[in-house]
């Protein structure tokens, strides 16, 4: 299957949370000069930390530029539903929204990060990762908004 | 003690990731139509879920805004560098990075967070979460660079 945007750009060398935060950016014609280093210190489930997936953390915030709130009173967006959405449907296609659980890796320090990269985890769970991300978080931002 | 400009937002309404980034780009000047709406979804742990703060996540995209890389040849050293540290400092300050270990409290459900926000969590633990990230941070941002090692 042809490797969608989000997958390219990976490929180019953004990681997870940038390419996919710049793809869907790409996507809806949003440029802006904070995409995507805003996404910059996600990588490896924040810096290494083994969190949230950097393609989740890119995802929801490509859901709040859509769906956010810009000042507190305005009415509650449904933002909140699509992220949950999106993470329920991410977490079922690849079992995980953690890093370290998706890797089943230490990425905390730099032999973690090296073990890894020279592992079959960036083609065989962080690419999936990525393209999975991309995918749901553009049909969830495709569909037409409620009410 | 003076509530920082973050707490400030947050008692105007903002939520943890939010009010975090607005005081850290107001502090820096830096204005941007995307701003805060891109953390409006890292409530209660990304969209109630109850993992990272929000308040963290905020502090992480401030870091990107400062140190990222826009461009993938460009080095991010830096930023990682910083958000570990970050990390770590939050931790050590408040035992935690995760929503449901900070407050103790599932905010998955609308009965949840109504839990919440009738509970004294929100001022004895986001609130000051929420500033202990801003003054966190702000600090690692405005850092000058180490001298160059002379060798």
């Amino acid at each position: 299957m042809e490797p969608n945007r989000a997958q390219q750009l990976a490929a180019r060398g953004y990681h997870s949370g940038e390419a996919v935060l710049l793809a869907v950016c790409q996507e809806l014609g949003i440029e802006s000069e904070i995409v995507p280093r805003i996404a910059s210190g996600f990588g490896y489930g924040i810096s290494g930390r083994g969190t949230v997936c950097g393609a989740v953390v890119g995802s929801v915030m490509a859901i709040g530029l859509r769906h956010g709130r810009e000042e507190p009173w305005q009415q509650r967006d449904n933002a909140h539903s699509l992220v949950q959405e999106f993470c329920q449907r991410f977490e079922e296609e690849m079992g995980h929204l953690y890093c370290r659980d998706l890797t089943g890796m230490d990425p905390s320090t730099p032999e973690g990060i090296e073990a890894q990269m020279s592992s079959d985890v960036p083609t065989r769970v962080c690419l999936p990762a990525i393209g999975t991300a991309f995918d749901l978080v553009m049909e969830l931002l495709g569909r037409p908004r409620e009410g | 003690m003076e509530p920082n400009r973050a707490q400030q937002l947050a008692a105007q309404g903002y939520s943890s990731g939010r009010a975090v980034l607005l005081a850290v780009c107001q502090e820096l000047g830096i204005e941007n139509e995307a701003i805060p709406k891109i953390a409006t979804a890292f409530a209660g742990g990304i969209g109630g879920r109850g993992d990272v703060c929000g308040s963290v996540v905020g502090s992480v995209m401030a870091i990107g805004l400062r140190h990222g890389q826009q461009e993938p040849w460009q080095q991010c050293d830096k930023a990682y560098a910083l958000a570990q540290e970050f990390c770590r400092r939050f931790e050590q300050e408040m035992g935690s990075l995760c929503c449901r270990e900070l407050t103790g409290m599932d905010l998955s459900t609308p009965e949840g967070r109504k839990a919440h926000m009738s509970s004294d969590v929100p001022i004895r633990v986001c609130l000051r979460a929420i500033g202990t990230a801003f003054d966190v941070v702000m600090e690692l941002i405005e850092r000058p660079d180490p001298p160059a090692a002379d060798d």
